[in-house]
């Protein structure tokens, strides 16, 4: 039953006009749903109207506009009181009617009643329109205080009547249906829904009502929201971890984040999202991040790479998470790595280089992929393996006495890759991937300079000696270098590479040259040669260190050669590196029962040592020693060899090379094979190599040091001796770290040279 | 050299420091009268006196050989080298000490020079400083030698740095007994000019906290100082590697 309207009353007649329209508002309020006529809410507007341009009501004169304007003043107000009288009321019954409910049923009736009360609002808003667009306009512009349009008045009534003294069980029947939603049950979202935006409706911007803002959201609901999330989760994790595996806890932690981020999306405001993250970390994680980074170790250990990589996701949620997890993760490393040397170390004192390669490299290899697989390759985390894994492949237990043994083993290790005796290595592929694996321990080699020298060594031999396994696998290993290093690195390289392909050139001009120079006949008989030409400069290669004189068989050869390069190159001068020099010589003596006779490949000196047996059966050692003029420590080894592989026999037996023991040939030597190779290099001149080679290092990385030194003072001229050192350390550091001792050893050297000389207060002059 | 010849001057007359130096042409003459007697072959090197001749003098001015004096005795006279004196460094050395012209004013000047250089104040350690510094020239016997044979180096050494020279002790530690001992260990055969120099100051800072807490590696001391460092370290037992291991 709708409610009868009162008669239209006098426009005049305030109180009735109220009376008139309280009726209205009331019935917009009350009995929407029963719908109101257009005559009545016509009514309704006029009267509204009318009664604001009544002019009579209070005005004791007429006719000035500024009573015009008090009168309407006046007139709007009486309306504007009589309505939050109204809504005062209205509130309080719907007030005392909340108390009955609590709860789910709160929440219901309170959505309802404001939903009715919010439609109302925007219904009288309407009707209301003509004091909004004048007297509420007006007291606005002059910058009254609490007078807003009508809408706006119906939510600041709210708020004041309703929302203070409800909200906090509004908030405790929320907060207990997510509590229920959290512990699996399902509960009306739409409803916490509704709550939301009521209160963010709230929010009313004190100095301009049209801006809506977020504050009374945010006290009354996402506070406590927040509050009471971060205690049921820490209730919750305390007690599970109490009863699970900090493994479980973790899947746990990271189901209840996702949880909370979906929750998000069906009924939150997605500005919360944010903070709820921030309070489910730090209740979900940061609480326990003591007892997760303890167990980052256990699952380390286990290699447990997916619980790792949750780890990691967990701990890179909250500041500072992951620092701890990276210095214990370079710890482990590095202790792996140490663990993995020493394993190697316990092999004995002959290390395999591939074996010890391969150990350095599985450690690098297996955290390599556990960076990229659980700690998705962050740069941080690829820090940490970097650093542990540059400390184990420079320091530990192989390299104990120097720094110097891992470049020395991966230089070796990659010689052996780039030999042809390595067969089984022919497939490109893995030459490729070998060579890549090479760089990534090459990267860490902190003296790079010695792999440099060992490598020039080795890759020379394999040069002169023909023994590379082939040209392009050289060449890519030369570019990966020069791709890590730097031109000055791989130059020398570089070179010797060019020399041997310029002495393939020169051989075959000089077979033109032999042919168009001497008769047929003669060449035909001459030695058959060939020559590698090595510029002095770029190879690591010294002269022989023995006086000798090459046989008699082989001295036309050369010199026959020397005359054709003289002539190509005048000028230039040809020394012999005989150490180097091999050859084949054919044993037509023995009494073996195979028709071919054996060919036996020497060295020259061993060459040497056996042509004179063409003439005699039995020579003495001093008479091999006078026709070739070998010293004793060349001369021995080789004597020894021949005695060792029955190719001569000595007298007395089991004599020393030494002067008083004679040697006969052996006419009665066997052998499996028809080609017997006696140019194995012996183990001491293996062992000497290699002390020659620390040695020219250590000369070396003086006169780097120094010429670092002149170089910077060159350019400064003067310079505080702290800084001279930095400077000296950072120019150095691609090729090896030099300590601070050997920098102060190279500046007292120049010093005393006087290429620097002593100014005041620490400070270094150059001297020009 | 202002220091030096207000230092000079001072000692070879405390009373007048600021009296302007006596030089007359009566005392160059007498000077270089006094020279022509102590030279050894006036006929082919006549400007100069040499090791005979200058044993005679030094002796003869109360310098003895193996004592500080000698040192001293050679600074004025600016000895290029042990046992040489040339005409112009003798004339100009004693000239700017004030013409001592005589034997014996020469003596009491040497005497009196002695019985100063090794206390601690400034002018006498500027002093002290001009003789160390001077006396490196005295072990170079060759054109172009930058080093002096380390074994020269420790007998300059016990007559510079030990009373009447500079007393190169702490209450805990004789510095000179062990930089000695260090130096005669050590593999270097030479020791040059920077290093002689360097020795000086370090000798003064570790007379002044001879805990050696002032030392640090990344310092501007030569290799050998360091080395001494270390060395003096190890054998307090103070050592950077055992630190925590240590208590306190």
């Amino acid at each position: 039953m709708p409610t009868q309207m009162p008669p239209m009353p006098n426009k005049d007649d305030a109180k009735l006009t109220w009376a008139y329209l309280e009726a209205g508002v009331d019935k917009i309020m009350n009995e929407l749903q029963d719908g109101m006529d257009m005559k009545t809410y016509m009514g309704l507007y006029t009267a509204i109207h009318n009664f604001c341009t009544a002019q009579k009501a209070v005005s004791t004169g007429g006719g000035f506009n500024s009573h015009n304007r008090g009168g309407a003043h006046l007139l709007g107000e009486d309306l504007y009181k009589h309505l939050i009288a109204y809504l005062g009321n209205h509130l309080q019954t719907v007030h005392q009617a909340s108390k009955l409910h609590s709860d789910e049923a709160l929440l219901r009736f309170y959505i309802k009643e404001w939903k009715r009360y919010t439609t109302a609002a925007t219904y009288n808003n309407h009707l209301f329109r003509y004091l909004n667009r004048h007297w509420v306009k007006r007291e606005m512009d002059e910058g009254k205080k609490n007078i807003y349009d009508i809408y706006t008045l119906h939510l600041v009534r709210w708020k004041e009547d309703m929302f203070t003294s409800t909200h906090l069980s509004v908030m405790d029947a929320v907060l207990k249906m997510v509590e229920k939603q959290r512990n699996g049950e399902t509960i009306e979202q739409a409803q916490i829904k509704a709550v939301v935006e009521s209160f963010v409706s709230l929010g009313l911007d004190e100095s301009d009502s049209t801006k809506p803002t977020l504050d009374v959201y945010k006290e009354f609901f996402e506070a406590p929201f927040l509050k009471a999330t971060g205690e049921y989760y820490s209730r919750e994790s305390k007690q599970f971890l109490a009863e699970n595996s900090v493994v479980e806890y973790m899947k746990k932690a990271e189901t209840r984040l996702e949880e909370e981020k979906e929750r998000v999306d069906l009924f939150l405001l997605a500005e919360i999202l944010a903070p709820l993250n921030r309070t489910c970390e730090q209740s979900l994680i940061q609480d326990h991040s003591l007892i997760l980074r303890e167990e980052f170790q256990n699952l380390l250990d286990r290699d447990r790479q997916e619980d790792l990589g949750r780890m990691y996701k967990l701990l890179s949620r909250i500041p500072d998470g992951l620092d701890p997890l990276r210095a214990r993760f370079e710890v482990h490393v590095r202790k792996c790595g140490l663990a993995a040397v020493e394993k190697v170390a316990a092999d004995g004192e002959n290390i395999e280089p591939k074996v010890y390669v391969e150990a350095l490299l599985g450690v690098h290899t297996q955290y390599q992929d556990l960076v990229n697989a659980a700690f998705g390759g962050e740069s941080e985390f690829v820090r940490s393996l970097d650093n542990a894994c540059r400390d184990f492949v420079n320091r530990n237990k192989i390299c104990k006495t120097g720094s110097s043994r891992s470049p020395e083993l991966l230089a070796k290790y990659t010689d052996t890759l780039l030999k042809k005796s390595n067969a089984k290595m022919s497939e490109e592929d893995d030459m490729e991937k070998c060579q890549t694996e090479i760089m990534t321990v090459f990267k860490y080699i902190e003296d790079k300079d010695v792999f440099q020298k060992f490598y020039s060594r080795m890759l020379a031999k394999r040069l002169v000696h023909t023994s590379s396994a082939s040209d392009d696998a050289e060449t890519s290993m030369i570019s990966k270098l020069k791709e890590a290093c730097g031109f000055e690195y791989t130059n020398k390289l570089q070179r010797m590479f060019q020399d041997i392909q310029t002495s393939k050139d020169l051989n075959s001009a000089y077979k033109d040259w032999c042919a168009d120079t001497y008769a047929a006949e003669e060449n035909k008989n001459a030695v058959d040669a060939t020559y590698s030409i090595l510029g002095t400069g770029f190879w690591p290669l010294t002269p022989p260190s023995t006086p000798f004189i090459p046989p008699q068989a082989i001295v036309k050869t050369y010199e026959r050669f020397a005359v054709f390069y003289n002539h190509k190159h005048s000028g230039r001068k040809l020394s012999w590196l005989w150490q180097l020099c091999k050859g084949e010589i054919r044993a037509n003596y023995t009494k073996s029962a195979q028709r071919i006779p054996y060919t036996f490949q020497v060295s020259t000196y061993q060459m040497a040592l056996l042509l004179p047996f063409n003439d005699a059966d039995t020579l003495t050692y001093e008479q091999l020693e006078e026709t070739t003029k070998l010293q004793k420590d060349t001369l021995d080894p080789c004597m020894n060899l021949f005695v060792k592989a029955k190719v001569l026999t000595c007298s007395p037996e089991g004599g020393k090379p030494e002067a008083g023991t004679s040697y006969t040939l052996n006419t009665n030597f066997k052998n499996k094979k028809v080609k017997v190779n006696l140019a194995i290099t012996i183990k001491s001149e293996q062992k000497q190599e290699v002390e020659e080679t620390h040695k020219t290092i250590e000369e070396d990385r003086k006169l780097l040091i120094q010429s670092a030194i002149v170089r910077i003072m060159k350019s400064r001229k003067k310079m505080k001796h702290t800084l001279l050192v930095t400077e000296t350390i950072q120019q150095i550091k691609s090729r090896f770290s030099p300590k601070v001792s050997d920098i102060k050893k190279c500046i007292d050297i120049l010093l005393e040279k006087e290429y620097l000389e002593r100014l005041e207060g620490d400070e270094l002059g150059y001297l020009a | 050299w202002d220091a030096t010849n207000a230092v000079n001057v001072y000692f070879n007359n405390p009373s007048s420091a600021s009296a302007p130096t006596g030089s007359t042409s009566s005392s160059r003459t007498t000077l270089t009268k006094l020279f022509d007697k102590y030279r050894d072959e006036p006929r082919t090197s006549p400007d100069t006196i040499s090791i005979s001749g200058s044993m005679a003098y030094f002796q003869a001015i109360g310098a003895e050989l193996d004592d500080i004096s000698c040192l001293i005795a050679s600074e004025i006279v600016s000895c290029p080298t042990m046992g040489e004196i040339t005409r112009e460094g003798f004339v100009e050395g004693w000239k700017d000490v004030g013409g001592a012209d005589s034997i014996d004013a020469q003596k009491r000047i040497i005497a009196m020079r002695r019985s100063q250089i090794g206390s601690a104040a400034p002018s006498s350690r500027q002093m002290l400083k001009e003789v160390y510094r001077h006396t490196f020239k005295l072990g170079i016997t060759a054109q172009g030698q930058r080093s002096v044979d380390k074994d020269t180096c420790i007998e300059f050494w016990k007559m510079l740095f030990a009373p009447p020279g500079f007393d190169w002790s702490t209450e805990s530690t004789n510095w000179l007994q062990l930089w000695l001992e260090f130096v005669g260990a050590n593999g270097v055969k030479g020791i040059n000019a920077d290093v002689w120099n360097q020795t000086f100051v370090f000798a003064e800072e570790s007379v002044k906290d001879e805990t050696l807490g002032w030392w640090s590696e990344e310092a501007a001391w030569p290799a050998l100082v360091d080395e001494f460092v270390e060395w003096i370290h190890e054998k307090r037992g103070t050592g950077k590697g055992d630190d925590d291991e240590m208590e306190y």
